[in-house]
């Protein structure tokens, strides 16, 4: 890849990725049309690549005039503590009462969904216990995923992240439910490793764990990256 | 561009500014032109011509879009209603600039 390494630096001093990879676009169509230029000058193959190389400009100084535009760093780079701290738990705590509130809609209209779409009743319930089961194991995995992404991408430091799945962790929401005869029943939410107090507390922690034990995959692949690196 | 002193920043903005003025332009032919321009009094190092782009852009001075030209796909520059009036500021600080000097290196005595 041309301009790999002008790329890397780029991205290690907190350029926004998509402004690298514009940047890194434009740097090799603008070679083309200086090299095409120095041919149609008279120099020929490897002495037009040189000279329009050298009219571009080296690498330090193409790096240096990016950095020097603090408006096209990421936020990521800018403020990693609201990025990868505050956010996370914020984000979580605003995920699980929206689903909570979803559930919640759903749950109250289950009458009238049931009337439009008349399901057997277990059907319907067990349903929505895989749903939120899924939900349970899988939202606090998906966020750590970002974070590892977003991190990866900046090629910010694995501390970031790593802080930022375990507040994660610290915080994972857990939907739980109990449905008892004639659409009726219970709608709970807890956050982090608090014992619900309507729910089967096995069901809890085995999903509560598969969840914290998906949520360590991506904070892996970030210590291995940084190992191999 | 040209590498700064406090006397000519903005003096790069000012000049991409005012030639995106005129039509939209790529990045290759917006060094090129500036060098015509000036008689080549300033030849950028070309490449760093982007990231004052970039920041333009991100500031709403200039929108882009990619367009392909004769089979050649380029990132087309243009101005945008906030760069016409940064445009127009940048203009008066050195026309006022220009005049200040132009009348120190005249000898006059008086204020400007």
């Amino acid at each position: 890849m041309p301009f790999e390494a002008l790329a890397e630096d780029l991205l290690k001093g907190g350029v926004a990725p998509r402004h690298v990879r514009r940047y890194v676009r434009e740097l090799d169509e603008h070679l083309d049309d200086l090299t095409a230029q120095q041919r149609a000058a008279g120099y020929d193959g490897e002495d037009a690549a040189i000279r329009a190389r050298a009219r571009l400009g080296d690498d330090a100084e193409l790096v240096r005039a990016m950095l020097e535009q603090p408006g096209l760093r990421s936020w990521p780079a800018r403020l990693p503590w609201l990025v990868f701290l505050l956010l996370p738990p914020v984000l979580t705590a605003a995920v699980g009462l929206a689903l909570y509130a979803a559930a919640y809609f759903i749950g109250d209209r289950a009458a009238r969904i049931h009337a439009v779409l008349p399901l057997p009743e277990s059907g319907m319930v067990g349903f929505s216990v895989a749903a939120m089961a899924a939900i349970n194991v899988l939202a606090v995995p998906v966020m750590a995923a970002v974070l590892a992404v977003l991190a990866r991408r900046q090629r910010l430091k694995p501390k970031w992240p790593l802080l930022g799945i375990a507040l994660l962790l610290l915080a994972t929401p857990m939907l739980s439910s109990r449905f008892g005869h004639g659409h009726h029943g219970s709608l709970g939410l807890n956050y982090g490793l608090v014992i619900p107090g309507r729910w089967p507390v096995v069901m809890h922690y085995w999903q509560l764990m598969l969840s914290h034990l998906l949520a360590l995959l991506p904070a892996a692949w970030l210590i291995g990256r940084k190992r191999a690196a | 561009m040209a590498s700064e002193t406090a006397f000519t920043a903005g003096l790069p903005e000012l000049l991409v500014l005012r030639l995106l003025r005129d039509r939209e332009m790529y990045g290759y032919e917006i060094v090129q032109a500036v060098a015509l321009r000036t008689g080549r009094v300033v030849a950028p190092g070309e490449g760093v011509v982007y990231p004052l782009l970039h920041a333009l852009e991100k500031d709403g001075a200039l929108k882009s879009r990619r367009k392909t030209v004769h089979g050649r796909s380029r990132v087309y520059y243009s101005l945008t209603a906030r760069g016409e009036k940064r445009l127009s500021a940048l203009a008066g600080d050195w026309t006022a600039l220009h005049n200040a000097v132009a009348a120190v290196l005249a000898g006059n005595t008086h204020a400007v």
